[in-house]
């Protein structure tokens, strides 16, 4: 198995910028400008969000801090606490304090209702949530508690993004210089861990949070820098908390959705707020699902050892399983006969061949029965950098030619070659690396980037950067052209939009 | 393939109905039965001997007496699911006005319904506890001196069949009459057993009301209704106190009746939304075909599960897309494509001609009805989608300036104060209407009709979804370009249907503000319109170059511009 030896660095003190018909470009830090080699990002915005443009997370009581502490009468705290925190709390309150009769009561009352819960648990270990720890554990992003950009989400058919800070707030930056940037915010919004765009519209965006799911209209004409929530659905269910990953159907007729504590999996119809249930035994929870390219096949995965892969004409679906651990991230590939994937506790790319139509009918001729290890990823010293660990995050471009992959504890994003002939392969590429002290965040594909492909990476600074690999694709040309010319529209020449 | 998928060679609208509904009905029976002997398992439990409790089961479930019980109550249930299945399977009439409303409840099918749910209420909680083997067993008992007394407990418990029947009649069942089909086609086994806990819960919380409500009314009436029970039939009356586990049989039974009518309500709607895969083309002449399907309006079902054989077709199955993208051997015309598009196109157009009457009823001005491409050649209308190559333009069509001629005013005195007279009479007989609440009770409800449209609209979901597929499939799919002399109308006929859907959203009824999230209406109205966006956009992308050389309205095009565009 190849490893990350192969790949190479720059000279000291540089950083890569591009990569330009196989050749990689680097520059000095100092001067990195990446318009020096190509102006095919000139067009896209401009981003870095640093601390000062976030706006402060109201946690519901700044106001206490303001107000010097009082004593009050034990019954005057009692019904305060009451008021504001709910009946648990003021039963804390109570059970803290020195009255006899009350304190023990109220004691007693907490003991019970923490039997209670116990007994809920076993019976049903999806009810146990533990905030955003348990996000931050499962999340795609690198460190998605402190840093400031959680998710990046390019639109599939403009040059527009949508960026995810931790403020509970989303910003869709558009490449027009000069319109406004909209800021997606409002109070059900909070803990953002996905996003996505719809397909074939221009203006709706998904966005997965700790209670649910938002779903966005934005009108990109309107002025309004601060759409209000009318413009949006909210989708909810109970027990489907902390809502870890989201994906549209290629048709965008129909939203998935996996949440950290619940096992069931929902399809939604987003108008009509209707939902189907996909429930199969395993794990406690979904961490994971991804929609193929073609949008044929489903992958989820649950926090436990199996993920599945679902047939979306019948939805039924094929069990897999890791040894050890979970799977930590995942990308389709090849038009969606290929699953790239990586578990959190060893670092190793493994490949799944998962053929089209034939897997779910007949068992001897189906896809490949167990995964291949493609590429071993543990951490190496390359010319004084280390490199490489376990994988935090993975992502295929749009035309199933390129990987990134983020890594959970060091600094650089590799980027892979995707080879299928002779077989699947994975061949080094290069090594995107930040600033000093600027580590990766979270990484995605620009899906409509005529050049070739472009990759942005979220970097802890809120710089994003891009990062394009521009090539001239001869054999996805010409299956282009062939494909066009067996219609009989290649007479027709003239533009309309 | 598809396993969740029906196919079958060839069948008729007949055919398909009878053998859904004949699943669904057989499912309902059988599901009560295995209710039953549930209970009856459950209310012998005996953990310390295990075998005395199957074979006291066995032994109850096989007397002859339970099947002389058990028979009868078969039969009704069977006869309300046959009754029951009209509702599921023919177009409901949509009232107009208040008053028809209220007439449409006292048809003869809903009091043969009432009856049927109230008999079928009370016989099962006869049956329940009866079979149970507690002392609510039987009706009457032996008491000293008399010879047979009224068990009181046994006769509260039967009186609140008849009042579980009864509300669930009034209350549950005429208001949860529609259909809903499945966001994703799963198994039946899996839909039925992902529904079977949920159904529980649901009824055990939904049978608490009618007990409060029951228990209420027995405590004004339950008494005077007992002696003239027992005046009647000639029994005597005892002082008996019941035990508070009658409270907890009272919940019990009407929640299994709840879950009884649930189920009964989710076999039909598994059996009828299950997809079916219609033939593409006419097998024998009395056989339904996918294209015929769609045309079905008297039958919603069967056109709704036509619409969704289109949708899934056009985005899975390319040989089936084949079969529409080819040409008949002799002859080499595209039938299949033509009557597929003829048919989708009178319904799309259909639905907006529907929907623009009703929001336009202000205006006494008729829009001009929507362009649609049509062969300048007069032709018998089997031969109008004749391949034609040279792709006429229906800008000339447009471009016509209706001039109409006004009538010269001046002359006619007499007839204006004529006019002004009948126009007073009017206005008086106007507000007498009002007065009298006339209006309210027969005046036409407001969006009625628009409620009407919008009861319907997943057919026009799928269908513009269906056809927005094909159309961008053909691209590469289509090699004698057959969709192409379509593409105009059919284009034309989503975007007026689009328009005609916007001018939804000045209905005030149909705001979020006054309809709430909640409100079906409301939500349907954006899925339509949602699903109309997608497929226009679908086409613009995928034809976005083309688009310039077909004959488009101009306005057509400017919309166009604008979904494709924001």
């Amino acid at each position: 198995m190849r490893n990350l030896h192969d790949f190479e660095l720059p000279n000291d003190g540089e950083i890569s910028l591009c990569e330009i018909n196989g050749r990689i470009h680097s520059m000095n830090y100092d001067y990195a400008n990446v318009n020096a080699f190509t102006n095919t990002v000139d067009n896209f915005p401009k981003i870095h969000i640093t601390r000062d443009l976030l706006h402060p997370v109201s946690s519901g009581d700044e106001g206490k801090a303001l107000f010097i502490h009082v004593d009050v009468s034990f019954l005057k705290q009692l019904t305060q606490v009451y008021y504001e925190q709910g009946f648990i709390e003021a039963l804390h309150t109570a059970s803290s304090h020195n009255k006899v009769l009350i304190s023990k009561t109220a004691a007693i009352i907490l003991d019970v209702l923490k039997n209670v819960q116990k007994v809920r648990l076993i019976l049903n270990p999806n009810l146990r949530y533990s905030g955003s720890n348990l996000i931050s554990q499962f999340s795609q992003t690198r460190n998605w508690m402190n840093n400031t950009i959680r998710c990046i989400a390019w639109h599939p058919y403009c040059a527009k993004v949508a960026v995810a800070t931790c403020d509970d707030s989303i910003r869709i930056f558009s490449s027009d210089s000069g319109t406004v940037v909209p800021l997606l915010r409002c109070k059900q919004q909070k803990h953002i861990t996905c996003l996505s765009w719809r397909p074939l519209s221009n203006t709706e965006i998904a966005v997965g949070h700790e209670n649910g799911i938002i779903v966005w209209n934005i009108d990109s004409n309107s002025l309004v820098a601060r759409p209000s929530i009318s413009n949006a659905t909210i989708l909810q269910r109970p027990n489907h908390r902390a809502v870890m990953s989201i994906a549209w159907s290629a048709g965008g007729d129909k939203l998935v959705s996996v949440a950290a504590c619940d096992k069931t999996i929902y399809v939604w119809d987003v108008e009509l707020d209707k939902t189907c249930s996909l429930k199969r035994p395993g794990g406690s929870g979904n961490i994971l699902v991804k929609w193929s390219p073609t949008g044929e096949k489903l992958f989820s995965c649950t926090n436990g050892l199996v993920f599945r892969v679902w047939d979306c004409r019948n939805w039924e679906c094929e069990r897999w399983s890791v040894l050890n651990g979970r799977i930590q991230a995942a990308c389709w590939s090849n038009c969606g006969s290929t699953l790239l994937f990586a578990s959190n506790n060893e670092p190793i790319i493994y490949g799944v061949i998962i053929k089209n139509d034939l897997v779910f009918t007949s068992d001897s001729d189906s896809s490949s029965t167990q995964a291949m290890p493609m590429f071993d990823v543990s951490k190496v010293d390359i010319d004084g950098v280390i490199v490489g660990g376990l994988v935090q995050c993975m992502e295929s471009d749009p035309k199933g030619k390129r990987l990134a992959v983020l890594f959970q504890d060091t600094n650089c994003v590799a980027i892979f070659n995707i080879v299928r002939q002779p077989g699947l392969q994975l061949i080094p590429s290069s090594l995107v690396m930040g600033l000093a002290e600027e580590k990766p965040s979270a990484i995605s594909f620009i899906q409509n980037f005529e050049a070739g492909t472009c990759l942005t990476v979220g970097w802890s600074s809120g710089r994003i950067q891009y990062y394009p690999i521009i090539y001239t694709d001869l054999a996805c040309s010409t299956e282009a052209t062939q494909s066009i010319n067996v219609s009989l529209y290649n007479s027709f020449s003239s533009q309309i939009f | 393939m598809n396993s969740n998928v029906i196919t079958s060679s060839s069948f008729t609208s007949k055919d398909l109905l009878l053998r859904k509904l004949y699943y669904s009905i057989v499912s309902s029976v059988f599901s009560q039965l295995a209710l039953l002997l549930v209970y009856v398992l459950l209310s012998n439990i005996n953990i310390l001997h295990p075998i005395d409790w199957v074979l006291s089961t066995l032994k109850t479930f096989t007397s002859l007496t339970t099947w002389l019980f058990v028979i009868p109550f078969i039969t009704l249930v069977f006869a309300q699911s046959i009754i029951c299945a009209k509702d599921y399977v023919f177009k409901s009439s949509y009232c107009s006005t208040r008053f028809q409303k209220f007439i449409s409840i006292f048809s003869v099918h809903n009091i043969v319904l009432l009856a049927l749910n109230i008999i079928v209420g009370t016989t099962s909680v006869w049956l329940f506890s009866s079979l149970g083997g507690t002392q609510y067993q039987y009706l009457t008992r032996n008491c000293k001196g008399q010879s047979y007394c009224l068990n009181e407990g046994s006769f509260f418990l039967i009186c609140s069949g008849f009042w579980t029947g009864f509300y669930y009649f009034m209350k549950i069942y005429l208001s949860e009459k529609h259909l809903s089909f499945p966001v994703i086609q799963q198994k039946k086994l899996l839909q039925f057993k992902s529904q079977l806990l949920p159904f529980l819960k649901e009824s055990f919380s939904s049978s608490i009301w009618p007990m409060v409500y029951f228990l209420c009314l027995y405590r004004a009436w339950g008494n005077s209704l007992s002696e003239s029970f027992c005046s009647f039939f000639g029994l005597g009356q005892e002082e008996s106190s019941d035990s508070p586990m009658i409270y907890f049989y009272l919940w019990m039974f009407g929640a299994l009746f709840h879950f009884n009518m649930k189920l009964m309500r989710f076999f039909f709607n598994l059996f009828l939304t299950e997809p079916i895969e219609f033939p593409l083309c006419k097998i024998s002449p009395d056989s339904l075909s996918l294209q015929e399907g769609i045309m079905i309006s008297d039958l919603p079902i069967i056109q709704n599960l036509a619409c969704l054989d289109l949708s899934t077709l056009s985005r899975w199955s390319k040989h089936r897309r084949q079969v529409l993208f080819t040409l008949s051997h002799p002859g080499g015309h595209p039938h299949n494509w033509n009557i597929l598009t003829e048919n989708l196109l009178k319904l799309l157009t259909a639905y907006s001609e529907l929907l623009s009457k009703s929001t336009d009823t202000a205006e006494t001005i008729k829009t001009p009805a929507p362009v649609t491409y049509q062969s300048p050649i007069q032709s018998p209308g089997r031969f109008r989608n004749l391949r034609n190559m040279s792709l006429m333009s229906d800008r000339g069509i447009a471009d016509i300036v209706d001039v109409t001629h006004a009538p010269l005013a001046g002359l006619s005195v007499p007839n204006t104060l004529f006019h002004k007279l009948t126009q007073k009479i009017n206005n008086t007989l106007e507000v007498l209407k009002v007065v009298f609440g006339i209006n309210f009770i027969f005046g036409e409800l407001p969006q009625a009709n628009i409620q009407k449209c919008l009861a319907n609209g997943l057919i026009i979901i799928w269908s513009s979804q269906g056809i927005s597929d094909l159309v961008c499939a053909s691209i590469e799919e289509d090699r004698f370009g057959i969709v192409q002399k379509d593409l105009p109308a059919i284009i034309t006929a989503l975007v007026h249907l689009k328009q005609n859907l916007d001018k939804l959203n000045k209905v005030p009824a149909l705001t979020k503000k006054i309809a709430g999230y909640d409100d079906f209406n409301y939500k349907m109205k954006g899925a339509i319109s949602g699903a109309l966006k997608r497929s226009l956009f679908n086409i613009c992308r995928t034809f976005g170059k083309f688009l310039g050389e077909f004959p488009l309205n101009k306005d057509v095009v400017l919309y166009l511009q604008t979904i494709y565009k924001s």
